[in-house]
């Protein structure tokens, strides 16, 4: 059913247009979220679209509602999303958690505002990258793809998707209300060229004797879907292959090191990352995210006065690309992470650099300018 | 020997998870009857036990879902209903019972609650009521009845519990029932009519606890308040539903039956109807 | 690489978002360069003002806001008091509406006004206002050419083009008059 999707093309379009558009052509049929700035934009235009594709689309009473319907449907089969800002990722946490646990595919973008509470809900912020991680309690690796642009709204919207159904887990788009509601342009190109990707579901009929919904012989267990007749037993509680709960030390080692190895053996496999203007630079800034956009005019305008700058974007935050930031390090004097937060990332960085690693903290509601980084850089090239 | 008079396989083990028994449920406790009627209504429903799908929250009426032998999902605490939302609307065909408890549904997950009625949405709510948070040791809840003694209240609760249907029948519920761990054929009836019902089905099941509310409050077995049940309940189908609130203590009588049973369209009929009004549109604008 | 910074400033319900899709939409889709507009606006719902900023070039544009425009189209007073006051006065030329804004602070800008709100008064509707300083912006500049924007008002209002055209070309032979004087 690709008659009513966005056909292929160029396109001058909104951040959050394009990520809705992504996630129709992704095969999200099921969208469940509540209006919160600045991300009201995705929900709006799925209840406008989702109806012409054949899919469904609610606005639920709360977050914590959205996320638990979307987890509803996944596991009756249905690639499914929600989008929300700030407030509202902090209340489906533990829907996010229960989505780690049970290992259920669904994409939830969060369009960060300034931070923290209320905070400034119509401007810019990147205060969420941790909460992304370990928002929810207990042991499970995020997926987290940061866009920098229109395009990537896009393309990380299907990539989200894909990585979600591969992995069977929740996967979150950590956009910014800057890179959600600007216009830029957008080029899909055929669907044929998209990687789409669906969950695999089990090749055994439902008949067999003992089926395992959690086949520990598989790093992905295959998806039994509710009405299947395989008559699943899914639960937030640490289970067994069987999905049973058990309390035992046993079960519970073997439950989350399945759930953190299916990331961290494909860490490689998942993680993204930009390269800018590395060759021979000194000083390397470690940015992410609409923070990248400065950063590319502020390592230019260095490399043009003769300082050998260098940039190097984390396009997934998590799994975070230690080895390549570590890489990067060894050839650097010194790395720069300006963040608009008051110095989250930075951590991570400073865990696997081998050399000086300076912060440029940044408040909520601007995104710095190309000066204040270049002075930065400066700084530190002194 | 014991082992002489056991049956070496009950009729219901086909719909029972035997490799999970034993149950973690205590002796006197009403949830296991609630299980028993269900698994009745899904066999003398007619949908295959395949269409059958349980979802329920945290909690011990909430372990339901684990011990019977069709899809069950044990998802957070107070989110069953939105998560069954979820599924009904992407799979309408499926047959879908939210059982949990009334911490779970009504307390913690009140909001979500309300707005499921509201909005109508095609499945069974069963909520076992058995007036207090049982797993977590005896803590007061929305429907312990005033003034009994729980472990977060020892000099008494002193909040006025809810009149759940009279809540859900406020909210348009079109089926709306309240019976205990002794009426079980009505029970099962009631489930069975539940799941025939377009839209939201409510059932409120008062279930004794005597391990963390009888102890306290003058029911120390599961049979006393299993007497207390059949003493004092009458059944009137017809009640007014401003009258049925719970008092355990003053000898007033428990109000049960099937108290509201109508039509009413459901929201996925909305759902279908505004999806084939936009299809319409879009092939007449080719 | 030449960048432009063109910022519109106006009052919600004058097209100044509207204005700001067509400029980036033009520069993307029919002259291959790239574009960005970010928007800003009061926290009134209605009647507050309105700010779209759109950044072109012939190559990628890293840096996507403005912080000091090189051209101002100011449709309302507030929206240049604003723009002063955030230090945003333009580096290069204003364009304002000449009826609805009081330009005496303007000190050492090239400036032109154009009756933008009349202009559509006249033909009949003040929402066109938008297009004319369009047609005014594509005439004194250069920068987006004309054909490109009428092609884009063309997809966009299919069912009034031929208004809009007019309100644009209005735009286009005020701009040549004051460009003359």
């Amino acid at each position: 059913m690709t008659e009513r999707l966005l056909p292929p093309g160029k396109y001058f379009i909104q951040g959050n247009i394009a990520c809705a558009e992504a996630a129709l052509i992704a095969g999200c049929r099921f969208f469940a979220g509540y209006p919160i700035t600045p991300s009201s934009e995705i929900l709006e235009w799925m209840s406008y679209r989702l109806p012409q594709v054949g899919g469904y689309f609610i606005q639920m009473e709360d977050e914590i509602a959205s996320i638990m319907a979307v987890l509803g449907a996944s596991n009756a089969g249905i690639k499914s999303m929600t989008a929300t800002s700030g407030p509202g990722f902090s209340l489906m946490q533990e829907g996010i958690g229960f989505g780690m646990m049970t290992e259920t595919p669904c994409v939830v973008v969060n369009v960060q505002r300034g931070g923290p509470s209320t905070g400034i809900p119509t401007l810019v912020g990147q205060g969420d990258v941790m909460q992304a991680k370990w928002g929810s309690h207990g042991d499970y690796e995020a997926i987290v793809y940061v866009p920098n642009s229109v395009q990537e709204m896009f393309d990380l919207t299907i990539k989200a998707f894909n990585a979600s159904e591969e992995y069977r887990q929740p996967v979150i788009l950590l956009a910014d209300q800057v890179v959600s509601h600007m216009y830029g342009p957008l080029v899909i190109p055929p669907y044929e060229e998209i990687k789409i990707v669906n969950r695999k579901l089990p090749c055994v009929p439902p008949s067999i004797p003992d089926f395992k919904p959690f086949d520990a012989r598989y790093e992905v267990p295959p998806m039994a879907l509710a009405g299947m007749g395989y008559r699943v037993h899914v639960t937030g509680l640490t289970h067994d292959e069987r999905g049973y709960p058990h309390y035992t030390h046993e079960v519970s080692t073997w439950c989350v090191q399945h759930l953190v190895s299916k990331v961290r053996n494909n860490a490689k496999k998942i993680w993204e990352v930009e390269r800018f203007m590395l060759e021979g630079a000194d000083i390397v800034v470690i940015t992410y995210g609409i923070t990248s956009r400065p950063s590319y005019q502020a390592v230019k305008m260095a490399r043009s006065e003769g300082i050998k700058a260098g940039m190097l974007r984390l396009i997934t935050l998590w799994p975070f690309p230690d080895e390549i930031v570590k890489k990067v390090s060894e050839q650097a004097k010194v790395l720069v992470v300006p963040e608009i937060n008051m110095g989250q990332m930075i951590h991570p960085v400073k865990e696997v650099a081998e050399c000086i690693v300076v912060g440029l903290s940044w408040a909520p509601g601007a995104v710095p300018t190309p000066d204040i980084i270049l002075d930065m850089i400066r700084s530190v090239s002194r | 020997m014991p082992k002489e008079i056991l049956a070496k396989k009950h009729p219901d083990d086909d719909l029972i998870r035997v490799d999970r028994m034993p149950h973690i449920w205590c002796p006197g406790c009403g949830i296991g009857i609630v299980m028993k009627c269900y698994i009745k209504a899904i066999k003398e429903s007619g949908i295959p036990p395949e269409r059958h799908v349980v979802v329920s929250g945290i909690g011990c009426s909430s372990r339901l879902p684990g011990y019977v032998n069709i899809d069950s999902y044990h998802t957070t605490h107070g989110r069953a209903i939105p998560f069954a939302i979820g599924m009904n609307i992407v799979k309408p065909e499926l047959e879908i019972t939210v059982i949990a408890g009334d911490g779970d549904l009504i307390t913690i997950g009140g909001n979500h609650f309300i707005h499921a009625i509201r909005r109508n949405h095609d499945i069974n709510v069963v909520l076992i009521n058995n007036f207090i948070y049982g797993m977590t040791g005896g803590q007061h809840g929305a429907t312990t009845p005033i003034g009994s003694k729980t472990s977060s209240a020892p000099y008494g609760t002193i909040d006025n519990p809810f009149n759940i249907p009279l809540l859900a029948a406020s909210l348009g519920a079109p089926f709306v029932a309240r019976w205990t761990t002794f009426h079980v054929r009505q029970l099962t009836d009631a489930m069975l009519k539940a799941m025939k019902v377009n839209g939201l089905a409510f059932i409120e099941v008062l279930s004794p606890c005597p391990t963390q509310y009888g102890k306290d409050n003058s029911f120390p077995t599961g049979l006393d308040m299993m007497r207390y049940f059949k003493k004092m309940c009458v059944i009137n189908h017809e009640a007014d539903l401003r009258t049925v609130d719970i008092d355990l203590k003053s000898g007033k009588p428990i109000i049960i039956g099937n108290f509201i049973h109508k039509e009413k369209p459901s929201y996925n009929d909305m759902e279908r109807k505004l999806i084939e009004g936009i299809m319409k549109e879009m092939k007449s604008h080719g | 690489m030449v960048r432009w910074n063109i910022s519109l400033f106006g009052s919600g319900g004058q097209g100044i978002i509207r204005g700001g899709q067509i400029l980036g939409e033009a520069a993307v889709l029919e002259e291959g360069k790239d574009a960005v507009l970010t928007i800003a606006y009061g926290p009134e719902q209605v009647g507050g003002w309105s700010r779209a900023d759109v950044v072109m070039s012939d190559e990628p544009i890293d840096f996507p806001l403005i912080t000091k425009p090189d051209i101002l189209i100011v449709m309302s007073q507030e929206g240049l008091d604003r723009s002063w006051k955030e230090y945003r006065e333009p580096k290069k030329l204003l364009i304002y509406d000449s009826e609805l804004v009081n330009v005496s602070r303007v000190k050492e800008i090239k400036m032109v006004g154009i009756p933008a709100t009349k202009i559509a008064e006249q033909l009949g509707i003040r929402i066109v206002a938008n297009i004319v300083m369009l047609g005014a912006f594509s005439e004194i500049t250069g920068i987006v050419k004309r054909e490109s924007l009428l092609k884009v008002i063309g997809r966009k209002f299919p069912k009034a083009l031929e208004l809009n055209e007019r309100a644009f070309m209005e735009g286009v032979r005020h701009a040549k008059e004051s460009m003359t004087i």
